[in-house]
């Protein structure tokens, strides 16, 4: 077998104790496995590589082999995964799983070989939703005068306009005060993070609205991988896929014992009515033109005939 | 050996050998990361030129020259000089009343600058030449303005508390929080002991002023008293962040100097920004060569590797505590501020969380303690602005600065022996 | 102080004032439109950012051409006028360069893997993050070069600016 000694250097963003980090553990463990001990993993959790756009860079520079994180990083690099930000584009698990894994899924994710990445799989962060301190939101005018934190990105930004809120993009380093003082009355994160961040301390409602879908992906440096033998590359797909498949079932049944969880703290949950989701759909056709501008008609076009597919129409 | 066993002996070496024989900081910082960089099989020149920057790419570290820049234009636009004034107006006749005056200036100037070294300049400027006309010994007045300077690090406003809370992830509005008490108690510590000094002087006293007087310089800085109000005021009901709070100070302060005060013009205003942005960027390259280094230290976990080393000792948090604090008064002797927070902080602040003590509170401590470094010898750059403004030597005011000292130090012990004193006030002012 | 070097510092000086006063308004303006408007600009934290970093590399390289860079000079002080200063001093000067050259070839390939990446907001080219880093070490390594050349001795007395 064509595998040499290699040691991984593999960057993430959460904490060793996270979704996240255990399954970096698990990929660790089956890229030796499977490599008989010489293609060693030294993962290194807690952005103690740094944030996502400082990897990025060190893996397309070289510096780094892998790493993991959002997808929505990587716009500047890649302007097509901004699909993956359109709202309300799944409307439960099984069609992001489909869609993402599926051709179109692939598509997208090949697009950065041109920038010196190479995408493995995605792995899930999981459906963002809205807490606040005013009031439970149950239709779209419930999202009137809310100022609610989004992250430093337009589509987020317009979107929440869009929708009637007053949204103020903020970092997430100055969000957990910025909710304590009142500076903002909500965000919108998944179940996860709201948990893990301890934002059930500072927030009273949480709208289960799913608006969108974070998904994570695995990259290599391509400088790296093209040096490697088929056989290696081999080890590290195969491995990356069974770190998916973990990754998912982990995170979503991390995200129900989360939402009993802040149930439990005492906030207080709604969902979101499905016709309100649509109404809410409706009103974003101008964001979704941008998006759709902005990774190409076509591309757009296969995206949303894939979720059909999905949804088995 | 271990990897990271080597890495720390790098660690030390690197810092030993290359600050030692005087290599500029950041650069010796940048070598001893490259070194451990090589060490732990992580040598990318690409690491390093990318940590360098990301030391600086950050938005809460912002607030640093924002808080600069609002204490240049404090002094600029003539709101120090109010301030002291007014504590002129109310507590100047009593016995040894200049030195209160000093006292409840460096105070109040403290709650609205952040910056160590533009209080003690401040104060010094204005009031060491009064104090030299009405009779005080200089030494100690000299002393006493330095000892009344480091107090505006710990009362919030911070720049140290801002650098601190970025290099080691801390909260920097509960850190600021957690300044308020301590800074109230050091500031009573030198009435107390300003007290005990001036029973031997014989100085001239100033006439008390009239009620009507003192009104009148109270109005006058009504302007600069608000500062601390819309400063302290506006984080605790959220209409802005810490750093954002660094903003608003500046343009509050920018305001007064040129609209109401009118001592200062559009021109001037030119000279403040650059001396504000000249201050700025020597602090900040240091955080930029910090940053290459601490991202090793991380990769090579060092506190780990410590804090197996000091075994027995993280069962006794405050063992644990009072061992930090001296070898920190120790470092402080002969190493400043900012370097103390960005070489020591990310090593120590993981194994006082093992040992089970209170971030924010050792955060605290760690600040108050490399503060009062900067009065005492050899290195002690604020000993340095007084005795230069006040055209003193050194040792002068080096034995000026000793009572005060004393009475810090037992601050510190008492802080370290009843947390309490500190952590309970942060919970209460949530 | 020769003719070139004042006119780089009055340059820097006045880059220097023009990025804190940008950085400054951009904080202010999403406080001020927060407050009072409910909404806020998404491009102000990375354009203030974007400055700050570059108004920091230009900085340190006016400091640089000062001698204004916080050094250890404590336990150097004492020898000042001892015999080995002039070798030490360039010593000094080699080690600052050698650490130049790390970070300006470091620099240069992440400024090269930059040119193809953009922000998420503003989309100006990654590049603009390690390109002040290039110029500024490649600007000291120069201005070590020739204080090692001329085995210039160092500057005492500048501990430290600010605390
Ligand atoms: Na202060
Ligand atoms: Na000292």
């Amino acid at each position: 077998q064509d595998i040499k000694p290699r040691l991984i250097r593999f960057g993430y963003g959460l904490n060793e104790q996270s979704n996240q980090g255990r399954a970096v553990k698990l990929f660790a463990e089956e890229v030796e496995k499977a490599s008989g001990g010489k293609m060693r993993v030294r993962a290194v959790g807690a952005a103690a590589l740094g944030p996502d756009t400082q990897m990025q860079q060190a893996l397309i520079g070289g510096a780094q082999e892998m790493m993991v994180g959002s997808t929505a990083t990587l716009v500047g690099i890649t302007k097509e995964m901004a699909i993956w930000d359109t709202p309300f584009l799944f409307n439960n698990a099984k069609e992001a799983d489909a869609v993402l894994d599926g051709p179109v899924g692939q598509k997208v994710m090949d697009k950065l070989q041109e920038k010196g990445l190479v995408g493995l799989v995605y792995w899930e962060n999981g459906f963002r939703n809205l807490t606040n301190n005013k009031r439970p939101v149950a239709k779209l005018e419930d999202l009137d005068g809310i100022k609610l934190r989004v992250m430093q990105n337009d589509v987020f930004l317009n979107s929440f306009k869009t929708l009637g809120a007053n949204a103020v993009p903020l970092p997430f380093s100055e969000l957990f005060t910025a909710l304590e003082t009142k500076t903002v009355d909500g965000q919108e994160n998944p179940y996860n993070t709201i948990v893990s961040s301890k934002f059930y301390e500072v927030q009273k409602y949480l709208t289960v609205t799913n608006h969108v879908y974070s998904p994570w992906i695995v990259t290599v440096s391509k400088k790296w991988w093209d040096g490697l033998s088929a056989a290696e590359k081999k080890v590290l797909q195969d491995a990356a896929v069974k770190s998916r498949d973990f990754e998912r079932q982990d995170t979503r049944a991390e995200g129900a014992k989360a939402l009993a969880d802040l149930k439990g703290k005492g906030m207080q949950v709604n969902e979101l009515p499905p016709a309100e989701a649509a109404r809410m759909r409706d009103k974003l056709t101008a964001v979704n033109a941008g998006i759709a501008a902005q990774v190409g008609e076509g591309l757009w076009k296969e995206v949303q005939a894939a979720v059909a597919q999905a949804r088995g129409h | 050996m271990t990897l990271e066993a080597q890495a720390f002996i790098v660690f030390c070496l690197g810092m030993v050998v290359f600050m030692g024989i005087g290599v500029p900081m950041a650069f010796a910082l940048v070598l001893t990361g490259a070194g451990m960089a090589w060490v732990l099989g992580f040598w990318d020149t690409q690491l390093l030129a990318q940590n360098l920057v990301a030391g600086v790419d950050s938005f809460p570290l912002l607030a640093v020259p924002f808080f600069i820049l609002a204490g240049e234009l404090m002094n600029a636009g003539g709101i120090s000089r109010r301030i002291i004034e007014m504590a002129r107006a109310w507590v100047g006749h009593i016995q040894g009343g200049l030195g209160f005056v000093t006292i409840g200036a460096a105070m109040l100037m403290a709650s609205m600058s952040g910056s160590a070294l533009a209080d003690t300049a401040a104060l010094a400027t204005i009031l060491l030449p009064m104090m030299k006309s009405h009779g005080y010994p200089m030494g100690r007045s000299a002393g006493l303005m330095a000892a009344g300077g480091i107090i505006a690090p710990i009362i919030p406003p911070s720049m140290p508390l801002v650098i601190y809370g970025v290099t080691t992830n801390t909260s920097i509005s509960q850190l600021f929080l957690a300044g308020i008490v301590p800074g109230v108690i050091m500031g009573l510590g030198l009435v107390i002991a300003w007290k005990v000094e001036c029973r031997r002087l014989t100085v001239r006293q100033d006439p008390p002023m009239p009620l009507a007087g003192r009104l009148r310089a109270t109005a006058k800085a009504f302007w600069a008293l608000l500062m601390p109000v819309i400063i302290i005021g506006g984080m605790k009901t959220g209409v802005f962040t810490p750093t954002e709070a660094a903003v608003v100070a500046a343009f509050y302060a920018l305001v007064i100097a040129t609209l109401v005060h009118r001592e200062m013009t559009l021109v001037q205003l030119h000279g403040v920004l650059s001396r504000a942005a000249k201050t700025t960027a020597i602090v900040m390259f240091l955080c930029a060569g910090a940053q290459v280094a601490s991202y090793m230290v991380t990769l090579a976990d060092l506190p780990t590797v410590l804090t197996g080393w000091l075994g027995d000792l993280t069962e006794s948090p405050k063992l644990l505590m009072l061992v930090m604090m001296l070898l920190l008064v120790v470092v402080g002797t002969a190493l400043d501020l900012t370097p103390t927070i960005l070489i020591f902080a990310p090593v120590m602040l993981p194994i006082a969380v093992k040992a089970g003590i209170d971030p924010v509170y050792f955060g605290l401590m760690f600040v108050l303690n490399g503060t009062i470094g900067l009065i005492t010898p050899p290195v002690g750059t604020v000993l340095n602005v007084v005795a230069g403004v006040g055209r003193l030597r050194l040792d002068e005011v080096i034995r000026g600065v000793n009572p005060f000292l004393v009475v810090y130090l037992a601050i510190l012990l008492v802080f370290v022996a009843f947390p309490q004193i500190v952590i309970a006030p942060v919970a209460w002012l949530r | 102080m020769d003719q070139p070097v004042s006119r780089f510092q009055s340059l820097a000086s006045h880059a220097m004032a023009a990025c804190l006063a940008v950085m400054a308004l951009a904080v202010f303006l999403n406080v001020v439109l927060r407050y009072g408007f409910g909404s806020g600009v998404a491009a102000s934290e990375e354009l203030s950012r974007l400055l700050f970093v570059w108004m920091v590399f230009i900085g340190a390289t006016a400091a640089y051409a000062r001698g204004e860079h916080m050094a250890f000079t404590a336990l150097l002080r004492p020898l000042r006028h001892r015999a080995f200063m002039p070798v030490l001093a360039r010593l000094i000067h080699a080690l600052v360069l050698l650490a130049c050259g790390f970070v300006a070839w470091g620099a240069w390939q992440q400024v090269v893997v930059g040119l193809d990446s953009h922000s998420v907001i503003l989309k100006y080219p990654t590049a603009l993050l390690p390109l002040p880093a290039l110029l500024s070490t490649a600007a000291i390594g120069v201005m070590a070069l020739g204080n090692l050349l001329r085995g210039r001795l160092p500057d005492f007395g500048h501990e430290a600016e600010v605390e």
